[in-house]
């Protein structure tokens, strides 16, 4: 009986101490892993640091990473996560094959409000890049549908979006800050109830001024430039 | 009582050649995967701890990893192999990995090809996803599921290939994969089945002047 509680204890302990374990280490996540957890979408499930340890390809119809926890951190790590989307042209005359719509997919996600920081790394082949509530930072996304990056409630920093069919970046209720966007096909920046500094667009949509960034509800911006000029 | 004999051994060979023939392609299957190392530990990563044998392998050396499992891989679909053996292996440097315990085997379509994804689990270290792996992913043509010394090529963006990490992703060994081998396994036993067919036929046809029932039915 006395070895039966124990045991017990030792299994509670061990159940307890599993979690902590992953908060503190760093998940690697590759392809390989990925597979092996059954595919695509790879979904984060618990708090904690996430890295890539190499490339992922993602196959047509379905999200890439999708966040479903709050306090993730993921470090792509300078690795890229490609989706089955490629987009050739510039600017207005950007045009992309295999489009998902109408069921988009997204490189990396979150879901259910959750709250993320997703950094240093490529995302290119999606309707939509990026998608987060959080933090995006040194971020590059190329060749996505409908926007490279969007962020929510948060802040997107040192991130650059080219080649992206509609638009650049996206921000809602969030700061963006030394961000470039060029040779989108509609515009380099959405933002709605945000303010934006020390940002370049160049050459997106029809390369007019207004084609630079799209402004809606409250924001604010300084030290910005669109095509060169103060904007 | 020489023809009961030979009777006898005339229908339980034709009997477990056709059990051979009707039953599951394979009871036990074994996968080799060759290459050539491309990152080693003089590049400087390492130096391997858990496995000392590791620090012997350099750039440029042939390294094959052998999955032997219960069962068979003979379609797309992800496959626990958990209980089967994985050994990465280099012998010009005489070196072995072969601690993994869990083992897993991904084959998805992708148009004429065949994307193959490959992750054992390393015993040692804080855990597989925490830098304890070996990880393989690469192409064969479809249909070469079965086939030996099939060439693998790189699936695009999926760099490198072999990408073994140990001591918590302190060493990292890579490579890049080159053939594919896993021999169809029942075709051995049914090879050896119609040619022992071939010799009771020979031999029957030599006394067919001898009373018997081969006799009656030449």
């Amino acid at each position: 009986m006395h070895k039966f509680t124990l045991a017990a204890v030792f299994c509670a302990v061990l159940l307890c101490c599993a979690p902590a374990f992953a908060i503190d280490g760093q998940v690697l996540i590759n392809q390989s892993t990925v597979m092996a957890a059954g595919g695509f979408p790879y979904k984060i499930t618990q708090p904690g640091s996430y890295k890539l340890s190499g490339n992922l390809v993602v196959p047509a119809n379905t999200n890439g990473i999708v966040i479903e926890a709050n306090g993730v951190t993921l470090d792509l790590n300078g690795f890229a996560v490609s989706g089955p989307l490629s987009c050739t042209g510039l600017g207005e005359s950007i045009s992309c094959s295999n489009d998902p719509e109408p069921n988009p997919t997204y490189g990396i996600v979150t879901t259910n409000l959750d709250f993320a920081t997703v950094k240093n790394g490529t995302v290119s082949g999606f309707s939509g890049g990026l998608n987060i509530e959080g933090i995006a930072e040194d971020i590059f996304a190329t060749s996505n549908l409908d926007y490279g990056i969007s962020v929510s409630d948060g802040v997107m920093e040192r991130c650059a979006a080219n080649f992206n069919r509609d638009t650049g970046l996206a921000i809602a209720a969030s700061a963006a800050l030394q961000n470039t966007a060029n040779f989108n096909g509609e515009y380099g920046l959405r933002a709605a109830t945000s303010s934006f500094s020390s940002n370049v667009f160049l050459a997106n949509g029809n390369d007019s001024p207004g084609a630079q960034i799209l402004l809606t509800a409250s924001v604010s911006g300084n030290n910005n430039s669109c095509n060169g000029s103060a904007c | 009582m020489g023809t009961v004999c030979r009777s006898l051994l005339v229908a339980a060979a034709a009997f477990v050649c056709a059990a051979g023939l009707v039953a599951p392609p394979a009871s036990a299957g074994e996968v080799t995967i060759s290459g050539t190392i491309s990152q080693s530990t003089s590049d400087g990563t390492g130096p391997a701890v858990n496995n000392p044998s590791l620090n012997s392998i350099n750039d440029g050396d042939a390294f094959t990893v052998t999955l032997d499992f219960a069962g068979s891989v003979s379609s797309p679909g992800t496959y626990d192999l958990t209980g089967g053996t994985l050994v990465f292996s280099d012998p010009a440097a005489s070196a072995a990995e072969s601690a993994f315990d869990s083992i897993s085997l991904s084959v998805t379509p992708d148009g004429t090809s065949d994307d193959i994804s490959l992750l054992g689990c390393l015993t040692s270290g804080s855990g597989c996803l925490f830098g304890n792996y070996l990880s393989m992913n690469f192409a064969i043509p479809s249909g070469d599921l079965d086939s030996a010394n099939v060439p693998a090529s790189l699936i695009s963006g999926l760099y490198p290939p072999l990408d073994l990490l140990e001591d918590d992703g302190t060493t990292d060994i890579q490579g890049s994969v080159s053939a594919y081998t896993s021999p169809e396994p029942a075709s051995l036993p049914l090879l050896l089945c119609g040619l022992f067919l071939l010799v009771l036929a020979r031999v029957g046809r030599k006394r067919l002047t001898l009373p018997g029932r081969f006799a009656g039915r030449a």
